[in-house]
C-alpha cells in the first residue's frame, strides 16, 4: 500500500513538472489505442486504403441506418464500390443500399437474395458495424476527423 | 509497400492527429495564460472546447444547442461551447479586473462595423466569413487594445479577447440577423449562434485577437527599445 503511495506521487510530481509533455504522451498513448481498435475493427488493408483512398469510404451514423438485424449498432463504415453488373460479384457479406428516401439499409445477404426483394441503390460493401459503445464510436470519429484533416491538409 | 513504408505510414497516422491536437491544446494554453486563467481552468476549458468541436456526439449527446426563440420558420438557438464560453470567459474576466466599460462600448463600434463587412448570411450555412476575410475583426479589436494599453486598468490581452468576441457577435450574428431571417423557407430552420463550436467565428475572433495583441504588443516594445537605443547612441 506505502508502495503504491509512493509511486503514485512520484508519478503526480512528474505530471505537475511536466505538463505538457504529459498531455502530449497521453494524446499519443490514446492514438495507439483508438488506432489500434480501428485496425481491430476494419482490418489492416483497410485501414490503410481508408488513408490512401478516402473518398471511397464512409462512417453511417445509427440515424442514418436501417438495420436488417436487430443488433443495436452506433453505425457503420462503406466502402464504396461500384459494380457494371450487379449480378455477377460474389459478395456475400454485409451489403449497403440506398433507398430513394436517403436512408441506408444493411443487409446480411447475398446481391441475388436482395435483388429478388427490393430496388433500391447498392451503396457497397459494408467494411465494420459499428458496435454501440462509447469506445468504438469515439474510435470511428477520431479515423473520420484524422481523414478529413489529412485530405484538408494534402488539398 | 514494404514492412518499413508501411510502419512509417501507420506511425504518420497515429501522429497526425496527436500533433495537430497538441498544437490547438497548447495554443488554447497559451492564450488562457495570456487572460490570466489558471493552467487547471485553461485545460478544462481546452477540453471541452476541443471536445466538443471535433467529437459532439460523445460530449455533447443530448442536445448540442439551447434554443431560445422562433421567429416565423426560423428557430434560433445559442451554442453551449460557440457562443456560452467566450462570453462568459469575456464577462467574468472582465468583470474581474474592474474593465474600463466606457472603453470598450465604444472600441466595440469599430470591430462591430469591420466584423459586419467581412461576413455574408448564407441561408445553408448561416453567417459566414471566408479566409482571411476573418482575420479583419480580430485585427482590429488587437490594434485597438495594443495602441491603447496606457488607458486600460488591466491587460490589454484581455480587452483584445473581449473585443473580438462582442465585436463579431455584435457585427457580424446580431447585424445580420434581420437579413438571414428575411430569406423565405418552406419547412422549419435553425439558426444557432457559435454553431460551429470552438471553430466559430465567436471563439476563433476571440482567441486569434489575443495572440495578436501580444505581437503588437512585442512589435511596439521593440521598436520603443530600438529608439531608446538610437538616443543612448547619439547622446553618446
Amino acid at each position: 500500500m506505502e508502495g503504491i503511495r509512493t509511486v503514485t506521487k512520484q508519478i503526480l510530481t512528474v505530471i505537475s513538472k511536466h505538463p505538457h509533455h504529459t498531455i502530449f504522451c497521453t494524446l499519443f498513448m490514446f492514438s495507439i489505442l483508438i488506432n489500434s481498435i480501428l485496425i481491430g475493427y476494419m482490418g489492416l488493408p483497410a485501414f490503410i486504403d481508408s488513408f490512401n483512398n478516402p473518398s471511397k469510404y464512409e462512417l453511417l451514423s445509427s440515424d442514418q441506418l436501417t438495420l436488417e438485424s436487430s443488433k443495436n449498432y452506433a453505425g457503420a463504415i462503406i466502402e464504396r464500390q461500384c459494380f457494371d453488373d450487379l449480378s455477377k460479384n460474389e459478395l456475400t457479406g454485409f451489403l449497403c443500399l440506398r433507398s430513394s428516401q436517403g436512408t441506408y439499409t444493411i443487409y446480411s445477404q447475398t446481391r441475388e437474395g436482395i435483388d429478388a426483394s427490393i430496388s433500391d441503390e447498392f451503396v457497397g460493401e459494408v467494411v465494420t458495424l459499428i458496435p454501440n459503445d462509447p469506445v468504438s464510436l469515439f474510435a470511428c470519429l477520431w479515423w473520420q476527423q484524422t481523414i478529413e484533416f489529412k485530405n484538408n491538409l494534402l488539398s | 509497400m514494404n514492412e518499413i513504408s508501411m510502419i512509417l505510414y501507420i506511425l504518420g497516422i497515429i501522429l497526425l492527429p496527436v500533433v495537430f491536437f497538441y498544437a490547438l491544446y497548447y495554443i488554447s494554453i497559451y492564450v488562457y495564460s495570456l487572460l490570466s486563467i489558471s493552467y487547471k481552468k485553461g485545460l478544462v476549458l481546452t477540453f471541452f472546447s476541443l471536445g466538443a468541436t471535433f467529437f459532439p456526439s460523445i460530449l455533447l449527446p443530448i442536445t448540442d444547442q439551447i434554443y431560445l426563440f422562433s421567429i416565423g420558420s426560423w428557430q434560433i438557438s445559442i451554442h453551449p461551447i460557440g457562443f456560452v464560453f467566450p462570453v462568459l470567459i469575456s464577462i467574468s474576466l472582465l468583470y474581474k479586473s474592474k474593465a474600463n466599460w466606457q472603453f470598450i462600448i465604444l472600441s466595440l463600434i469599430p470591430v462591430s462595423f469591420m466584423a459586419f463587412l467581412m461576413t455574408t448570411p448564407v441561408l445553408e450555412k448561416g453567417i459566414i466569413a471566408p479566409f482571411p476575410l476573418w482575420l479583419f475583426p480580430p485585427f482590429t479589436a488587437a490594434i485597438i487594445s495594443a495602441l491603447n494599453k496606457d488607458r486600460m486598468n488591466s491587460s490589454p490581452c484581455l480587452y483584445a479577447f473581449s473585443l473580438g468576441v462582442f465585436g463579431v457577435i455584435l457585427g457580424a450574428d446580431i447585424a445580420h440577423f434581420p437579413e438571414l431571417l428575411s430569406y423565405s423557407v418552406s419547412s422549419s430552420m435553425h439558426a444557432v449562434i457559435g454553431g460551429a463550436s470552438g471553430f466559430d467565428l465567436i471563439f476563433l475572433s476571440g482567441i486569434v485577437s489575443v495572440i495578436f495583441t501580444k505581437l503588437f504588443l512585442f512589435l511596439f516594445e521593440t521598436k520603443n527599445d530600438a529608439q531608446f537605443l538610437r538616443k543612448i547612441q547619439a547622446n553618446m
